[in-house]
């Protein structure tokens, strides 16, 4: 008996050990080592604030406490970085990269010298960011003359296939409105500062830049908001930012004006914008880890889940996200799976439209 | 104490010059490492430079910049230095970092920010501090 009695105990301290061990192991993942976080992008754009704001509070809450240094990898439009990521990134979880909208249109187009596809990084998080399309107060003082002023304006942004410029350009499919010209040829910053001037009439931005410096000039009633993307809701639905509640998604904006729901070819086209605008809006700043380095997740999720609910993070990030909601872990990863079960008509049809109307290079 | 573990024991009196001869190389070979940047104060505008020089540097070895911002992060500056980073045969090492894309993004104000060259593993061999006004 007293044997037996000692056996179990050597189990149970064995277990208990090993267990303790297992813990440590999986809490020191990260100590005396250095996050690398790929940005593919120039400093101050979305991915680079969205990066900042994790190299800022991740160590705070990840065990070990890593280093984070930030490393910008431009040209290609995105395409150097992620091709680097998707090829040639360790996979030990000191190389995380912060995605952008581009790339995930890259990815999901096969634009020209994509070699990777970003269904093949496991998600960490994703912060969607949302888009406002705005014009000038002066040229048209409000949203419902738009339609009569439409002609005379000068619409500016980046150049395609960004993905405020193919909102832009999907939203005049959808609405039939025409512009005088419209130049694809700015970044974020010239294109708001072209805006500013006088330049351009319109533009479409991200709702943070919008918040910080453009929403003060609409309160004067010198920029009129037009329609924003919305996000993907609890709903699964696009919904509105609660920030800019008062602004209509675009099938809104169309049924304010033309007082009916659209039908025929113009809803087949608003229902790719808007499996467009739930994918793109959703996965606008999400977290990647390398292909094949799924097991890294076990190491993050902690952390991240306890940086998620530190009250200055969620101060921090919700300049940027203006009410939407990050997706982590489990939910990150339905949710684009969920989505991308829905693609099988729209992306052959932004493959097409992208490359017939505005001769992006698309791999055959 | 048994006849191995004596065996086994290196007296103190060996252990203590030996210890200071490595820290003294060690010491030596750190030092040898420099960085420096001309000019050392440089105006806080979007077509800014500064060029980055440095000394003592394993020829061949692979090094990396960083660049340290007003939020307390550091940043790989590879695609802002022209030429890029390369250690010459001589262990010298010069480029210019153009550094308008972080003023422009207010990441750089009027301060004293260090740029570090760094191994492989972005861990520091040297800095130097340059003034923004």
């Amino acid at each position: 008996m007293d044997k037996l009695r000692s056996i179990a105990v050597a189990v149970l301290v064995t277990i208990a050990l090993f267990g303790a061990v297992s813990q440590a192991a999986a809490e020191e993942y990260y100590k005396g080592k250095t996050i690398t976080i790929v940005v593919p992008h120039g400093p101050g754009g979305g991915a680079d604030r969205v990066s900042r704001l994790l190299a800022e509070y991740l160590p705070k809450h990840l065990p070990g406490s890593p280093r984070v240094v930030l490393r910008y990898m431009l040209g290609g439009q995105s395409l150097v970085a992620s091709n680097w990521f998707y090829n040639s990134a360790p996979k030990d979880g000191t190389v995380i990269m912060t995605g952008s909208g581009v790339v995930a249109v890259n990815s999901l187009v096969k634009t020209q010298g994509v070699e990777y596809d970003t269904r093949d990084f496991p998600v960490i998080m994703a912060f969607p960011v949302g888009v406002i399309t705005y014009a000038n107060g002066g040229k048209v003082p409000s949203a419902t003359e738009f339609f009569d002023r439409s002609k005379d304006l000068i619409y500016g942004g980046n150049p395609m296939p960004w993905t405020n410029t193919i909102h832009f350009e999907l939203a005049k499919e959808v609405l039939g409105f025409e512009v005088a010209n419209s130049i694809h040829g700015y970044d974020t910053g010239t294109g708001r500062t072209a805006f500013l001037s006088g330049e351009i009439d319109m533009t479409v931005e991200g709702v943070a830049h919008y918040a910080g410096s453009i929403m003060p000039l609409a309160e004067k009633g010198e920029v009129t908001p037009l329609w924003q993307s919305g996000i993907t809701g609890e709903s699964g639905k696009l919904e509105r930012l609660s920030m800019i509640s008062d602004v209509p998604t675009v099938r809104e904006f169309y049924v304010q004006q033309f007082g009916k729901e659209p039908e025929g070819e113009t809803e087949k086209v608003l229902n790719i914008f808007e499996w467009y605008s739930a994918y793109i809006r959703t996965f606008n700043k999400p977290i990647y880890l390398p292909p094949g380095a799924e097991d890294i997740l076990a190491h993050l999720d902690g952390g991240v889940a306890s940086m998620m609910s530190d009250p200055d993070f969620q101060a921090a990030s919700e300049k940027i996200l203006l009410g939407a909601q990050i997706y982590t872990g489990e939910s990150a990863k339905k949710v684009r799976a969920d989505i991308l079960a829905n693609s099988e008509e729209a992306i052959p049809w932004l493959r097409n439209w992208l490359s017939s109307e505005y001769g992006v290079k698309i791999n055959e | 104490m048994n006849n191995i573990l004596k065996n086994c024991v290196t007296p103190l009196s060996r252990v203590i010059p030996t210890a200071l001869a490595i820290a003294l190389v060690g010491s030596v070979a750190a030092a040898e490492m420099t960085l420096s940047a001309d000019p050392e104060t440089v105006p806080l505008t979007r077509e800014g430079t500064v060029t980055i020089n440095g000394t003592g540097f394993e020829p061949g070895s692979e090094i990396f910049m960083l660049l340290a911002t007003n939020d307390g992060l550091e940043s790989d500056v590879a695609e802002y230095l022209e030429p890029p980073l390369t250690v010459g045969s001589d262990g010298t090492v010069s480029t210019t970092l153009s550094y308008g894309a972080f003023v422009r993004r207010k990441l750089l104000d009027e301060n004293t920010y260090a740029v570090s060259v760094t191994d492989g593993g972005y861990n520091i061999l040297a800095s130097t501090d340059v003034n923004f006004e």
